[in-house]
């Protein structure tokens, strides 16, 4: 075992234990100090910038809103939350229950978004009083590593212990193995494959899905608004994030129309043999998603599938051929590739979209845009997916924005569809234990009547 | 006066290189068709990075190695697959290690005056497969008194001090009555330097690598039979 692993989780326990018991206004404050630091101008900015400059990932500014978007979004939301000592009482039932920590948390940190995914996680772990030991993508553990140093400064500025947070500077598999095995709890983000590595390490755990987003367009709303805000997920950070979709499924009277206004935003339609040259680019072993494809900017794109666009051209489209791996068009592409499906049938393209996310994606999440409430519903109800968010943008509300309220975060649980945990957003309720006391209460005993009364009524006694 | 002569084992006392250069081409080649990726120079500089940081910090086992390899380029080596590229790995290095034409002969002429030692770091094997190379030439073993295999069971590996002195004290030699053979500077040369032996730099004549530049006013010679000849054995 490594002795640079052990020692820092020895020191992180230290610190959990200085804050254990800490009272609810210190911990706030403490919050407050290292969300401030990690969203100020200037912080997001050098974070942004070397992150770009590490992975060539995303797009400069769009991860500089992110970081501050996740930072703050957080930090609002959590603003009048009880994470200390006793959170509730049930007279009526007389009970109390008490919040405690986990204790040192390892995070492990993806390469497309090595500094936001430690700030949205880093303030929801703090506000639960655990400490938290960082295992970046060795590819951004530059980025990664400062994120730390900010929070560390922060809690140094204020007297808090420093050590509640901490980065591996040698990220690696067995590194980031030893630090789950040894951590109280691991939150991870990435994808299934990621997810099975965690759970090897054999402690607590939430992990999440990968994504492949799919927005069901109809003709009952306004077709260049949907494809306004469709595209202004899609292209954010070049569509590095799991949230962005990967495919539109549009209504057949509404096809044209939503083509035209996809287009007008910067859509580029390939043509059957520039679909093949892309597809081979893509996958050039047939199956394999190629990683020099990961949110790269569109004119990189058509150049290496030898695809002349024209100037102002913001994404690719495809058309669908079969949903399912078949057509690997219709997984998760991470990239800025959209790709097209027509419908006439609303449930008809449920089962197709249930096809595309048993090929990829299930448990995360899906799009749609319409008017009718109960095709909303229907989507919710009949699709395995943990969110679905309605005539928005999709990455930016997939993860909590100003302007809905899906939990804030920048990890979404997929359930157990994903092989999961949670299905919610992964957020500070997230990191707690409870205990719960319980005093007596004036006995009642329930009759038989009064447990199975509607049961009798139509099934009888026998 | 020398009394005893210590060896390194691989590209020393055997001929490897063949075995490890089309091993390591093949895995190279399975692994950069398994993480999906198209820029070759990106993958093999990364690849030699992580296969050296890992050398540098006794991390020998090759599907390890392989596993940080596909943790950098974002994804998880498939544990059976990366095991049985692991085992294809140590079968070709195996079938194509030979003595070298001249090593039997020099072991059995030194023997006869010096005590003899090899110290070799692990190669990282596990499981069913042998656990050295050294297990596969067992017509020389009897002429060495102390065979120190380095890196595992709580030795670490060379260049650190702790190996040579382990072998020197199961000879009862002290280190300036020792020399030390061997072909990596780092390890051999510079590691035997250190822990007080005299190093003797092999750079064999029928291994095809460039050599490092090392500064070194010690013998290097080009093949084993060429110690017979040295100034420090008379």
């Amino acid at each position: 075992m490594s002795t640079d692993i052990k020692k820092m989780y020895e020191r992180a326990y230290v610190a959990f234990k200085v804050v254990e018991f800490w009272p609810q206004d210190k911990v706030d404050e403490m919050v407050a100090a290292v969300g401030w630091a990690w969203q100020k101008e200037e912080n997001a900015m050098a974070m942004a910038k070397l992150a770009i400059e590490e992975s060539s990932i995303g797009v400069y500014e769009d991860k500089v809103a992110k970081i501050q978007s996740k930072t703050r979004g957080s930090l609002w939301q959590m603003r009048d939350v009880k994470t200390c000592g006793l959170v509730r009482v049930d007279k009526e039932k007389g009970l109390k229950i008490y919040a405690k920590p986990m204790g040192v948390i390892a995070n492990v940190v993806p390469s497309t978004n090595p500094e936001s995914t430690v700030t949205a996680l880093g303030v929801n772990i703090l506000k639960t009083r655990n400490a938290m030991i960082v295992s970046p993508h060795p590819r951004t553990k530059g980025s990664t590593n400062l994120a730390v140093e900010i929070g560390r400064k922060a809690l140094i500025k204020i007297g808090a212990p420093v050590d509640l947070m901490q980065c591996l500077s040698e990220p690696g598999h067995a590194n980031a193995v030893e630090l789950m095995q040894l951590c109280d709890f691991t939150v991870a983000t990435g994808g299934a494959a990621l997810a099975k590595v965690v759970h090897q390490a054999g402690k607590p755990s939430h992990t999440v899905g990968a994504g492949n987003v799919v927005s069901m367009v109809d003709s009952t709303v306004d077709l260049p608004s949907a494809a306004a805000k469709i595209v202004k997920s899609k292209i954010a950070n070049n569509s590095a994030s799991c949230s962005s979709e990967n495919a539109v499924a549009v209504e057949e009277d509404a096809f044209n129309e939503m083509v035209a206004a996809l287009q007008a935003e910067g859509g580029y339609l390939c043509s059957t043999k520039e679909r093949e040259r892309l597809r081979e680019y893509y996958w050039p072993d047939g199956k394999s998603l190629n990683r020099d494809v990961v949110a790269k900017p569109v004119k990189h794109l058509a150049k290496q599938a030898k695809i002349e666009i024209p100037e102002g051209t913001r994404f690719l489209m495809v058309m669908g051929g079969k949903p399912g791996p078949e057509d690997r068009f219709s997984g998760e592409k991470v990239s800025l590739v959209l790709t097209l499906w027509k419908w006439t049938d609303f449930s008809e393209m449920i089962d197709r979209i249930k096809i595309m996310l048993e090929f990829s994606g299930l448990g995360h999440s899906v799009s749609i845009h319409s008017n009718r409430e109960d095709r909303q519903d229907e989507l919710a109800l009949k699709l395995n997916v943990g969110r679905v968010n309605c005539n928005m943008p999709h990455a930016m509300a997939n993860s909590g924005s100003w302007f809905n309220g899906q939990p804030c975060t920048d990890s979404l649980g997929g359930g157990t569809w994903a092989g999961n945990n949670t299905s919610e957003n992964i957020i500070w309720k997230h990191f707690l234990n409870y205990t719960w006391l319980s005093v007596p209460i004036p006995e009642f005993i329930p009759t038989d009547d009064d447990i199975f009364g509607d049961y009798f009524k139509k099934w009888g006694r026998d | 006066m020398i009394r005893a002569i210590l060896f390194d084992f691989t590209q020393t006392l055997v001929d490897s290189s063949s075995g490890f250069r089309l091993a390591e081409k093949r895995v190279k080649r399975n692994l950069f068709s398994y993480l999906g990726l198209t820029d070759w120079d990106e993958f093999l500089h990364k690849y030699r990075q992580i296969r050296s940081e890992s050398t540098s910090r006794s991390i020998f086992s090759r599907k390890t190695i392989w596993q940080e390899v596909c943790w950098f380029f974002c994804s998880i080596g498939d544990e059976i697959k990366l095991k049985e590229w692991e085992d294809e790995y140590w079968v070709t290095v195996d079938h194509n290690t030979r003595l070298f034409s001249e090593t039997l002969t020099v072991i059995m002429e030194l023997s006869k005056t010096y005590k003899l030692g090899i110290i070799s770091n692990t190669q990282g094997r596990v499981g069913e497969l042998r656990n050295h190379g050294l297990d596969g030439f067992k017509i020389i073993e009897p002429y060495f008194q102390s065979v120190i295999i380095a890196g595992e069971n709580s030795i670490p590996a060379k260049p650190k001090h702790q190996p040579f002195e382990l072998c020197l004290n199961q000879l009862d030699i002290e280190a300036h009555e020792s020399v030390y053979v061997g072909d990596d500077w780092k390890n051999d040369i510079c590691g035997s330097m250190k822990a007080g032996l005299q190093p003797v730099w092999l750079k064999h004549h029928s291994i095809n690598r460039n050599w490092p530049e090392g500064e070194f006013s010690g013998p290097t010679i080009t093949s084993l039979d060429k110690l017979l000849d040295l100034a420090l054995f008379n």
